[in-house]
């Protein structure tokens, strides 16, 4: 996320993380303007409501940072939470954009997903039953990466069910796809090396963090110029298909592959 | 932590560059023989993939045999050569008919709303253990050659025909679950589909 120029960063640094910080509102603001003067903000509530909040979040710890500097911490890492769990209705977005279309594909989402974010969350859960500050991390950062390795899981999910079911997904819905799993595997690899490394990684993370989610609005920003939905099916919602005869045919076709091979080999 | 990830990047790199490079000369060992074009498929004949006589005679070690034996070196060397391209090819044209087989199943099936989950896993999972055998098998023959896997693979298949021979023999053919009048049998053993 984008974090206003903050104290321990120095001179240079400084500017840097500033120039950073106006480039990623300005690309937040004019991905908005893109979503208002093509009219599908509606089209996309839960990623454009959380770009929203991004903004906001950002224009408003500049004046805490300016009027209230002591709470600007602490309120960095409240808004940070809030856009953690924003940030799962994307996943969502993306789930019921991609796959609505598709029944076969959704019934399997409706297994593995659950299945999925229970394997990721009890961890998290666990961790949080444990602390006495009903936390899951030790420290904040710690609790942020646990989160973000839940939304890490469910997003990989999903795209490993577009991926293998071939559901095609549109130019909007890829890049969604695509910037969002770039963050998140950013921050993964931020917000561990943070905590093993401590202090010493700080500035590093302070240009690191908001130069990564500013390339993640850069491709959201070529994705989402303009309207560009998941194609529809062209002819086969329309074919009812015996599921279970395709089901036998492609495993008897399997084997046949499969005795192909054992024949082949062990002659 | 840190070392591990690198020796593991170093790896995964040098797995992908020798296979990409064993990849390119294959292909030009068979265009440089006329076996075929760039791009087109090596086999003919119908149904999908392969077909499993060729690919038999490929594993074969029989004309193997009589090259050693009676060709000079080099020229073994470059026989050996050659059918390591074709098994290879051969291989990997096998996991290409089954991965089309199971890309057309899934856009056939995507927009059934009667999918059945236990259905598709246990199809997904019997698709990635034959990928990964084929995976196994592309690397053995890669390293070793496919005479030497052929027969690395007849001898493990014997040696499982003989140890399931043995349980048989020391299992009694109906096992009496004392008490319960239920009965056990030994299981038929299960055919695939012949080509």
């Amino acid at each position: 996320m984008l974090g206003f120029a903050q104290p321990l960063l120095w001179g240079g640094n400084r500017m840097l993380s500033s120039a950073i910080w106006w480039a990623g509102l300005m690309a937040e603001a004019a991905l908005l303007a893109c979503a208002v003067r093509g009219r599908f903000l509606a089209r996309y509530p839960l990623f454009y409501g959380y770009l929203s909040a991004v903004l906001l979040r950002s224009l408003l710890l500049v004046v805490i940072y300016q009027r209230f500097p002591a709470a600007y911490a602490r309120t960095y890492w409240y808004s940070q939470f809030l856009l953690v769990l924003l940030g799962c209705g994307v996943v969502w977005e993306i789930y019921r954009r991609a796959l609505h279309q598709y029944p076969g594909v959704v019934r399997m989402a409706q297994n593995v997903i659950p299945f999925l974010f229970a394997l990721s969350a009890s961890r998290v859960i666990a961790k949080a039953w444990e602390s006495p500050k009903w936390l899951p991390g030790a420290t904040t950062l710690e609790t942020e990466r646990d989160l973000r390795i839940v939304q890490a899981a469910l997003l990989a999910g999903l795209v490993a069910l577009a991926l293998y079911y071939a559901v095609p997904l549109g130019k909007n819905l890829k890049g969604m796809i695509v910037g969002y799993g770039f963050f998140l595997a950013t921050s993964l690899v931020q917000l561990t090396a943070r905590n093993n490394l401590g202090e010493s990684f700080q500035s590093a993370w302070q240009i690191l963090q908001p130069t990564s989610y500013l390339l993640s609005l850069i491709f959201w920003l070529v994705a989402l110029w303009s309207y560009a939905p998941a194609p529809k099916p062209q002819h086969e919602s329309r074919l009812e298909v015996d599921y279970q005869a395709l089901l036998k045919a492609t495993r008897r076709g399997l084997g046949t592959t499969r005795t192909r091979l054992s024949r082949t080999i062990g002659s | 932590m840190t070392a591990a990830l690198i020796t593991l990047l170093a790896l995964t790199t040098s797995v992908v560059v020798a296979h990409w490079r064993t990849r390119l000369m294959t292909r030009r060992l068979l265009i440089e023989e006329g076996v075929a074009r760039a791009g087109e498929s090596l086999w003919q004949g119908p149904g999908p993939g392969p077909q499993s006589e060729l690919g038999g005679a490929l594993f074969d070690s029989s004309d193997w045999a009589v090259v050693r034996r009676e060709a000079s070196p080099p020229c073994a060397r470059r026989f050996q050569e050659e059918r390591t391209a074709l098994a290879l090819e051969w291989l990997r044209q096998l996991r290409q008919s089954a991965s089309s087989l199971m890309s057309n199943h899934a856009k056939a099936v995507r927009s059934s709303a009667a999918l059945s989950v236990s259905g598709e896993l246990r199809l997904a999972s019997e698709f990635f253990a034959f990928q990964l055998l084929t995976g196994v098998l592309y690397g053995a023959v890669w390293l070793c050659g496919p005479f030497h896997v052929a027969a690395l693979a007849g001898y493990s298949i014997d040696i499982s025909r003989r140890l399931k021979e043995a349980v048989e023999d020391v299992l009694p053919a109906r096992v009496s679950f004392a008490g319960t009048g239920v009965t056990a049998q030994p299981q038929q053993e299960s055919r695939p589909a012949a080509d």
